[in-house]
C-alpha cells in the first residue's frame, strides 16, 4: 500500500499543466517563439556592446578634426612616427595610414565591403592580429598591382590567390592621372584574423598605386593615421599628445583610441539600440499576456477542483501555491524550449551570418551566458506574474460557490 | 444580428482572457503601425519635397552628394545646356558643396555628424518651399548661416545668436559661422542641415574650386531628358543627371525601406506569438462552450454557421486588438526621432506619419491573426457531434 | 391568452384514435448498436412505433432502456443502425447532416433536461434563436419570440439572462424556444428531471396546454410518474424493446 511515489503539490501542478494537451502545446509554442525573438534581440544588443570590448584601446586612430570626409597631408605620418615623449622615448610604437577607396566589384554589385589603400610596409605591424603568409606579404610589399583580401571577402567574391579583380570607385574614377584606366589588381594573398576586432571582409591594396593616379591637391593625402601606443602608456593621454602635434598646423586632427571610436559610432546609432530594447520589452509583455491567458483559462475550468481541494481541508495558501507552481512550470518549460531553439538558430545560423557579414557591428554574435541567465530569471518572474491574478481569485473563492458553479 | 451578438457577448463573458489576447494583438499592431508610420515619416521628411523641374547633377557613379565632387569648370557647360531656365538672363544653376562635420551634441552625448551645405544665393530661388521661420536669410559672401528647423538646438551652438552670445559653430580652425536664421523646407532633408555661404564652406573645408552637386532649374516646358542627354552625353564631363524628386527619393529610400522591412519582419514574428494567444483563447472558448454549440446544432444551426460564428468571434477579438494598437500608435505622430541616415552619414530628424495605408495594414494583420488563430478551434467547434457536445 | 393567428392549432384536443389518423412519426424496424471497445452493445432492437399527429406521448423505462436514444432518433440527432424513421412524410435516413440540421430547424422543437439556454443571451433572445434559421424579417422575429414568451407566461422576464431565472423559468424559456418556429413535433428529454415538484407541475401543465390548445405533438422521455400521467399515451421501453 505504502510504496510507489507519493503525490505532492508540485506533481499535481505538473499534471495540471500538461492536462489540456492542445493548450499546453500552443502555449509552449507561443512562449518558445517569443523567447527566440527575445534572445535574438538581446544577443544582437550584447554583441553590439561586445564590439566595444574586443576593440583595442592601444590602437589610436587619427582623423581630420572637422570631418572624416577630408583627408590629412601625408607628411603627418612621418611627424607622428618621429614624435618623442618628454623622456625621449617614442610617442607611439608604430604608425601606418590608409585611404578609403569606396570600391565595388562590378560583378558583385550588391556586396558591400571595405576597400582601403594602405602602406604595405607598416599596415600589418599595426594590425598584428592579421595572419598572412610570409610569401604573400613579400609579394604585396614588392609588387604595385598586388592586393591582399580577407578570407570572408574571398569567399563572397569567389576569389583565390593569383586571380585578377577589377574595382570601380565613385571617389577615384580612374587609375591614371590621364584618365580612362580601370582599377585592376592581382590577389597576392588572403588574410585571416586572430581577433574579432579585425574583420576578414576588407580589400587592401598599395597606397602608392592610388597616389600615383592622383594630381594636384588630392596627391599625397591620407585618409587617417593608425598608431599603437607603447605598453604602459595611457591611450587617452597619448591621443591628446598626438593632436597637440598638429595643433598649430592648417589641418587639425582628432585622435581617439579604437574603443572610443567604436563607442562614438554606436552613439550615432543609439536610436536603433533604444528601439531594440523597447521591442524586447514588448515581446516580454506578449509572453506575459499569452501565459496569463492560458493560466486564466485553466484555472477557470478547474474552479471546481480547487474548491474540492479546499473542501478536503487545503488552505487558500496551498491553492494559491499550486496555481503559482503551474504558472512557473508552464513558463519554465516554454522558456527552456525557446532557449534551446535560440541556441540552435543563433549559434549555428543567424549568428554566423552576422559575424561574417557585419563583423564591424557584431564581432561576436552568440547566445551569451548572461542572456541565458536573464531568461531563466525572466521565466520565473513571468510564470508567477501570469498566475498571480487567477491564483488570487481561486484562493479567495468560497468553496460552496465554486463547487456549485457549472463549468 | 443575434448570432453575432451571441459570439460577441461570449467574448465579453470571458473578458479577462479575451483582454489578455486583445492586449497582445494590440502590442503587435502597435509595433507594425509604428514602423510603417516611421518609414512613411522618413520618406515624407526627406523625399516628398523634390521637384520634377529641378535637375540634380552629380559626378557619375556617385550615389550621394557626399561622395560626389564636381570641378567648377563644368559649370559653364551646364549653364549653356539646353532647357536651363534663365530668369532675368542669369542661368538657374546652383553649385552646392556638401560635407559632414563632427560636432558636439547639445545633450552632451558626444560627437555626431551634421550635414553642412555651402550654397550660393541662387540655391534659394531653386527651393521655393524654403522659408525662414525665425531670424533672417544670411547675407551673401559672409560667414552667416541658417539652420534647418528639425535640427535646431540639437548640436552645441546650433541656434540663432542672441546679442553676440551663442549661435557660433566652428567649421575649421578659426572659421566660425554665425547662425542668423532658422528655415523650413517641408519634405526635404535640408531641414536637418546647416546652410552656409558657398565660398565660406569651400575655404573652411579646403575645397576651393569644387562643388558636390549642382542643382539646375529647368525652363517651363523644357524636358529633363533633353538636358540629361546633353550633359551625360558629354563624356569628358563625367556627370549624372536626375530629377530632384528622384534624387531625394533615392536618398531616403534606403533608410525608409530599412525601417519598413525590419519593422514588418519583427511584427510578423510577434504576430506569430499573438496569433497563438488568440488560438488559445478560442480553443478554450470552444472547449467550455461545447454544450452551447451542441444546443445550437440540435436547434438546427448548420456547421457553416457555427464555423463562421467562431471565426467571427476570433476576428472580432484580434481586430479589436488591432484597432487598439493603431489607436495607441497614432499619438506617435507627435514624436520626432533622430536617426543616422546611411546615405549621408549624418543625422536626420523625422517623425511618425499616420496614413490610411498604415491603418489598413495593421487591420489586415489583425484580421489575419484572428483567422489564422481561430480557424482550428472554429473547425473543431463546427465538427463537434451534437449529441456528444450536449453530454459534455 | 393564446394568440391564435401566429400559433395556429393544427388539430384540436385530446388523444386521437391511432387507426383513423395518419401517423406523424413512423418508426419501422429500428435497431441501434454501439461499439464499445470489442463489444457491441445493442441499445434498441426492432422497434416499430407510430405516433399520430396531436398526440402527447410519454416514453418511460429504467436507465439504459434506450428511451433517450429512441428520442434522439426521432429528433434526427442520431441515426439508427438498421430501420427507418419517418417524420411527417420525411424519411430522416435520406437526409445528410446539413439537410438534417435544416429539417430540425423547420420541423422540430427540442426541450432538454438541463434547459441548455445560451448564458450570454437574454430570455427573449434565446427564444428568437431558431428564427435566425428562417427568412423572417428582424421585427417579425422579435414579435414572434415575444409572443412565444407570452405563451409560457414569461413576458415580464424577457430581458433577463438565464442566470437570473429559476430552473422552472429557464425551462419555460426553453419551451418557448421549442415552439417559436411553430413546429408540429416537440421532443422533450426529461424536461422535469432537474426541477422541484411545483415547477415540474407547472411545466407539465404547460405541455398539456400546448398539446390541447395548439395541437402540438409531444414526445417526452421521463422518469416521473406524474409526468407520465399528463400524457395521453405512455409507452414503456425495457432493454431496447417496447413493452
Amino acid at each position: 500500500m505504502i510504496g510507489g511515489t507519493g503525490i505532492s503539490l508540485g506533481r499535481i501542478a505538473l499534471r495540471n499543466v500538461t492536462r489540456n494537451k492542445a493548450r499546453f502545446v500552443m502555449t509552449l509554442l507561443a512562449v518558445a517563439v517569443s523567447v527566440l525573438i527575445y534572445m535574438t534581440l538581446d544577443s544582437a544588443k550584447r554583441s553590439w556592446d561586445g564590439a566595444k570590448e574586443v576593440s583595442r584601446q592601444d590602437r589610436l586612430v587619427t582623423r581630420h578634426k572637422i570631418t572624416f570626409v577630408l583627408s590629412l597631408p601625408k607628411r603627418y605620418v612621418a611627424r607622428l612616427a618621429n614624435a618623442k615623449r618628454a623622456d625621449g622615448s617614442p610617442l607611439v610604437e608604430s604608425v601606418t595610414y590608409a585611404v578609403w577607396f569606396g570600391g565595388r566589384e562590378p560583378n558583385h554589385e550588391h556586396e558591400f565591403f571595405q576597400s582601403l589603400a594602405v602602406d604595405a610596409d607598416t599596415y600589418f605591424d599595426v594590425y598584428d592580429e592579421v595572419t598572412l603568409s610570409e610569401q604573400a606579404l613579400s609579394d604585396f610589399q614588392s609588387n604595385l598591382d598586388a592586393a591582399i583580401i580577407g578570407q570572408g571577402l574571398a569567399r563572397k567574391l569567389g576569389l583565390k590567390v593569383g586571380d585578377r579583380v577589377t574595382l570601380e570607385s565613385p571617389i577615384y574614377p580612374s587609375s591614371s592621372a590621364s584618365g580612362g584606366e580601370p582599377w585592376s589588381f592581382r590577389v597576392a594573398g588572403i588574410y585571416g584574423s586572430r581577433s574579432r576586432a579585425v574583420d576578414t571582409q576588407s580589400f587592401l591594396f598599395r597606397y602608392e598605386r592610388l597616389n600615383e593616379a592622383l594630381a594636384g591637391t588630392s596627391r599625397d593625402q591620407v585618409g587617417w593615421l593608425v598608431s599603437r601606443t607603447p605598453p604602459g602608456a595611457d591611450p587617452q593621454e597619448t591621443a591628446r599628445a598626438v593632436d597637440a602635434l598638429y595643433a598649430d598646423a592648417d589641418v587639425q586632427t582628432l585622435t581617439q583610441d579604437e574603443r572610443a571610436f567604436v563607442s562614438g559610432f554606436l552613439g550615432m546609432v543609439s536610436t536603433v539600440l533604444d528601439v531594440v530594447t523597447l521591442l524586447s520589452l514588448a515581446i516580454l509583455v506578449i509572453v506575459l499576456l499569452v501565459l496569463a491567458n492560458a493560466m486564466g483559462l485553466s484555472v477557470r475550468e478547474r474552479a471546481r477542483e480547487y474548491a474540492s481541494l479546499k473542501a478536503l481541508g487545503f488552505g487558500a495558501r496551498d491553492v494559491m501555491r499550486l496555481i503559482l507552481l503551474e504558472g512557473v512550470f508552464l513558463s519554465l518549460i516554454g522558456v527552456a524550449i525557446g532557449a534551446a531553439l535560440s541556441m540552435c538558430v543563433i549559434d549555428l545560423g543567424v549568428g554566423r551570418f552576422f559575424e561574417e557579414n557585419l563583423t564591424q557591428f557584431f564581432p561576436v554574435f552568440e547566445v551569451r551566458p548572461e542572456t541565458l541567465a536573464g531568461c531563466a530569471v525572466l521565466s520565473l518572474l513571468l510564470g508567477v506574474l501570469a498566475a498571480a491574478a487567477p491564483a488570487w481569485s481561486a484562493a479567495r473563492a468560497g468553496v460552496g460557490v465554486a463547487l456549485k458553479r457549472v463549468a | 444580428m443575434l448570432a453575432i451578438k451571441y459570439n460577441l457577448r461570449s467574448l465579453f463573458v470571458r473578458r479577462l482572457t479575451a483582454f489578455a489576447t486583445l492586449g497582445g494583438v494590440a502590442l503587435v499592431t502597435f509595433v507594425l503601425a509604428g514602423a510603417l508610420m516611421l518609414a512613411a515619416g522618413a520618406e515624407r521628411a526627406m523625399a516628398s519635397g523634390g521637384r520634377e523641374d529641378v535637375a540634380v547633377v552629380l559626378r557619375s557613379g556617385s550615389d550621394s552628394e557626399l561622395a560626389s565632387s564636381i570641378d567648377v569648370q563644368a559649370l559653364g557647360t551646364l549653364r549653356a545646356a539646353p532647357g536651363v531656365a534663365a530668369p532675368g538672363g542669369e542661368p538657374s544653376v546652383s553649385p552646392e558643396l556638401v560635407s559632414v562635420v563632427a560636432l558636439p551634441k547639445s545633450d552632451g552625448s558626444g560627437l555626431s555628424n551634421l550635414t553642412v551645405r555651402g550654397v550660393a544665393e541662387r540655391a534659394f530661388a531653386l527651393r521655393p518651399n524654403l522659408s525662414i521661420v525665425s531670424g533672417r536669410l544670411p547675407a551673401p559672401g559672409t560667414n552667416e548661416a541658417i539652420v534647418g528647423r528639425k535640427i535646431v538646438g540639437n548640436f552645441h551652438g546650433l541656434e540663432v545668436a542672441s546679442d553676440g552670445s551663442g549661435g557660433e559653430v566652428l567649421l575649421g580652425k578659426n572659421r566660425p559661422v554665425r547662425v542668423v536664421g532658422v528655415f523650413q523646407a517641408p519634405g526635404d532633408s535640408a531641414e536637418s542641415e546647416l546652410w552656409v555661404d558657398l565660398d565660406a564652406a569651400r575655404s573652411a573645408l579646403g575645397r576651393s574650386g569644387l562643388a558636390s552637386s549642382v542643382r539646375v532649374g529647368l525652363a517651363s516646358g523644357a524636358d529633363l531628358a533633353e538636358f540629361r542627354d546633353a550633359v551625360e552625353g558629354d563624356k569628358r564631363l563625367g556627370l549624372d543627371v536626375q530629377s530632384e524628386a528622384d534624387f531625394l527619393e533615392s536618398q531616403a529610400s534606403g533608410l525608409a525601406s530599412f525601417i519598413r522591412v525590419l519593422g514588418s519582419l519583427v511584427s510578423v514574428m510577434f504576430a506569430l506569438a499573438a496569433m497563438l494567444g488568440a488560438a488559445i483563447t478560442m480553443h478554450g472558448a470552444v472547449a467550455s462552450r461545447a454544450r452551447e454549440i451542441g444546443t445550437l446544432r440540435a436547434l438546427g444551426f448548420s456547421r457553416g454557421k457555427i464555423l463562421s460564428g467562431f471565426l467571427l468571434e476570433s476576428c472580432a477579438l484580434t481586430l479589436g486588438g488591432a484597432l487598439l494598437g493603431v489607436g495607441l500608435a497614432l499619438p506617435l505622430g507627435w514624436v520626432e526621432i533622430s536617426m543616422m541616415n546611411q546615405a549621408s552619414w549624418s543625422e536626420v530628424v523625422f517623425g511618425f506619419e499616420p496614413s490610411l495605408r498604415v491603418l489598413l495594414s495593421a487591420l489586415g494583420l489583425g484580421a489575419a491573426m484572428g483567422l489564422a488563430g481561430g480557424v482550428a478551434p472554429a473547425v473543431r467547434a463546427a465538427w463537434l457531434r451534437p449529441l456528444e457536445a450536449l453530454r459534455a | 391568452m393564446i394568440q391564435a393567428e401566429l400559433l395556429t392549432p393544427k388539430t384540436s384536443g385530446a388523444p386521437v384514435d391511432s387507426s383513423s389518423v395518419e401517423a406523424l412519426v413512423k418508426i419501422r424496424g429500428v435497431t441501434k448498436e454501439y461499439v464499445r471497445g470489442a463489444e457491441v452493445v445493442k441499445v434498441l432492437s426492432g422497434i416499430d412505433l407510430d405516433i399520430v399527429g396531436g398526440a402527447f406521448e410519454a416514453l418511460m423505462g429504467p436507465s439504459g432502456s434506450g428511451k433517450s436514444t429512441l428520442l434522439n432518433l426521432v429528433a434526427g440527432l442520431d441515426r439508427p443502425t438498421h430501420g427507418s424513421v419517418e417524420v411527417a412524410g420525411t424519411a430522416l435516413e435520406g437526409l445528410g447532416d446539413a439537410a438534417l440540421a435544416k429539417w430540425r430547424a423547420r420541423e422540430l422543437g427540442i426541450v432538454f433536461q438541463t434547459y441548455n439556454l445560451l448564458p450570454v443571451l437574454s430570455a427573449v433572445e434565446n427564444v428568437e434563436l431558431p428564427l435566425l434559421l428562417t427568412s423572417l424579417p428582424r421585427k417579425e422575429r422579435r414579435l414572434r419570440a415575444e409572443l412565444a414568451l407570452e405563451v409560457v407566461g414569461l413576458s415580464d422576464r424577457a430581458r433577463h439572462l438565464p442566470s437570473e431565472l429559476s430552473g422552472g423559468q429557464q425551462q419555460r424559456v426553453a419551451i418557448a424556444r421549442a415552439i417559436v418556429h411553430d413546429p408540429r413535433l416537440i421532443v422533450a428529454d426529461e424536461p422535469t428531471g432537474d426541477l422541484d415538484r411545483k415547477s415540474a407541475d407547472e411545466i407539465l401543465a404547460l405541455f398539456q396546454t400546448l398539446n390541447e390548445e395548439l395541437g402540438k405533438t409531444i414526445v417526452m422521455v421521463t422518469h416521473d410518474p406524474a409526468a407520465a400521467e399528463c400524457a395521453g399515451v405512455v409507452r414503456r421501453l425495457d432493454k431496447g424493446v417496447l413493452a
